[in-house]
């Protein structure tokens, strides 16, 4: 019996224009409690579909999904989601965007509002909680997405190229907040990028994915933590993979 | 304080043409407003047919109005709503929505007075038909513009079916129901009055028919005076309430 999330045998085919569409075929992963683990390939290999059908959005055709050693429904285990673009309900504000997802995860009423507050003073938005998403910065509003994926108190974190849209200043500083907030949480995280080097000062370990929908290597990430964006280590790790990386892809 | 400029300059214009077409066709064809206006005083202060002042059938006649619109909102958003949210509903109705907005509405109103006696329901009720397909197909287009990726983010955190038609459907179709709102209420007093006109002894319609009869243009003005006025002043307030509505568009 293994411990963490597990997905064994998984095959999502699409329905496309010409027919059905394989995204991956008999894909195996699987995320050690505690873990941050990372897939990474090119735009448009499949790394998303990967999350989406672990989390239930998207039907398998076939393939088993565990936790804890338990054969679950895709998706019916405790998982947060942050989204490549912040996914807010721009109607609602700050704390009542929390308050959505909160209720979807059936905490009780008079729990929400001390997680809210908890939750958005961690991702330093504590001021925010009655701003409507607009009048937020696109970094502080995928603080927000941040904050309400991990106020539901998950198990499992998807992210899926959350800082991929911010300019570089902001998203580094969101990286190094997410990095204090995993310590201090000890969630499972299976996080998705098209850039190495967020991949290798982020993760324990990197899962590579071709165009294919197969994940061709993987490797530890050997540094210890905290690391730094700026270590010269970090940056000849991420020398070394990206050579392994970039040879198989052509 | 400029739009009320624009309104006023507007208004001038207006008064000023009608009473220039009253110089050239004469009063027989066109009563000058000064004539419409000191008759809407009279049939206001003393009374028309049967001893009822003009408020009288203005009221009754914007009662029948409110009663339209709200049931025609009501069914109209529920329609558009379940054709958005779910598949089955929206084959269903598609099908028929064409046919619908098609029937010529003086079809409706005629057949559905003679089958319902002449009632006050047959007004009610041949309106309601009239009105709701329009505003319906407006909130349906507004539900199929929902943002797909608010849906999968209410998924991810599972939000029921309910939680996601009032905190997404309803507030991103919002716009589109108070649209029809505003829509609604323009053309339900036109086909309440047409209806009154046919066969009730009260209300505007009734009005215009008795003094048409009698070749009383002037009082027909007077009345259709009172009844723009009531109705511009109720479109203006809607119009406000609605900037105040989605102020979180920013």
């Amino acid at each position: 019996m293994t411990a963490g999330l597990e997905g064994a045998d998984l095959t999502v085919r699409f329905e496309g224009e010409d027919g059905p569409f394989t995204v991956f075929e008999g894909l195996d992963i699987h995320v050690d409690p505690g873990e941050f683990l990372t897939v990474m390939g090119p735009s448009g290999c499949g790394k998303t579909t990967v999350l989406n059908a672990l989390a239930g959005l998207v039907p398998l055709e076939r393939g088993t999904v565990r936790y804890d050693g338990e054969a679950v429904e895709p998706g019916s285990f405790s998982y947060g989601y942050v989204f490549q673009e912040p996914r807010l309900l721009d109607w609602r504000t700050v704390a009542e965007n929390l308050a959505f997802a909160l209720r979807g995860a059936g905490v009780p009423e008079p729990e929400r509002r001390p997680r809210i507050e908890e939750w958005l003073e961690r991702v330093g938005l504590g001021d925010e909680a009655d701003s409507y998403p607009r009048e937020l910065s696109g970094g502080m509003r995928q603080r927000v997405g941040v904050a309400r994926a991990l106020a539901v108190d998950p198990e499992v974190l998807f992210m899926d190229e959350p800082f991929s849209s911010l300019d570089d200043v902001t998203g580094r500083g969101l990286r190094r907040d997410l990095l204090d907030l995993w310590a201090e949480t000890g969630k499972e995280v299976l996080f998705v990028t098209h850039d190495l080097r967020e991949a290798v000062t982020l993760s324990d370990r990197v899962l590579f994915m071709g165009e294919d929908g197969a994940f061709f290597d993987g490797a530890e990430i050997p540094h210890g933590r905290p690391r730094d964006f700026d270590d010269p280590a970090l940056g000849e790790t991420e020398r070394r993979l990206g050579e392994r990386f970039f040879a198989e892809l052509g | 304080m400029r739009r009320a400029l624009r309104v006023g300059l507007t208004l001038l214009a207006f008064l000023v043409a009608w009473e220039a077409g009253a110089l050239a066709l004469g009063p027989e064809s066109l009563p000058s407003p000064r004539l419409v206006a000191a008759r809407l005083a009279e049939v206001t202060a003393t009374g028309g047919p049967r001893d009822r002042s003009a408020l009288y059938h203005l009221g009754r006649s914007l009662a029948r109005v409110a009663v339209v619109s709200v049931l025609g909102l009501a069914l109209s958003t529920a329609l558009g709503l379940a054709m958005g949210v779910d598949d089955r509903a929206e084959r269903v109705v598609a099908v028929w929505l064409p046919f619908w907005m098609t029937v010529p509405t003086l079809v409706v109103i005629l057949v559905v007075m003679v089958l319902l006696d002449f009632s006050e329901p047959a007004v009610v009720v041949g309106v309601t038909f009239v009105a709701t397909p329009f505003a319906t197909a407006n909130v349906w287009e507004g539900a199929r513009a929902v943002d797909p990726a608010l849906l999968e983010m209410a998924r991810a955190f599972d939000v029921g079916r309910w939680g996601v038609v009032r905190e997404v459907y309803l507030p991103a179709t919002l716009p589109q129901v108070v649209g029809s709102f505003r829509y609604l209420l323009g053309m339900v007093w036109k086909v309440v009055v047409l209806a009154e006109t046919f066969g009730l002894q009260a209300g505007l319609g009734a009005m215009f028919r008795f003094w048409f009869n009698q070749g009383d243009v002037t009082a027909i003005l007077a009345y259709l005076s009172l009844f723009v006025v009531v109705m511009v002043g109720l479109q203006y307030a809607l119009g406000a309430a609605s900037d105040r509505l989605f102020a979180w568009r920013g």
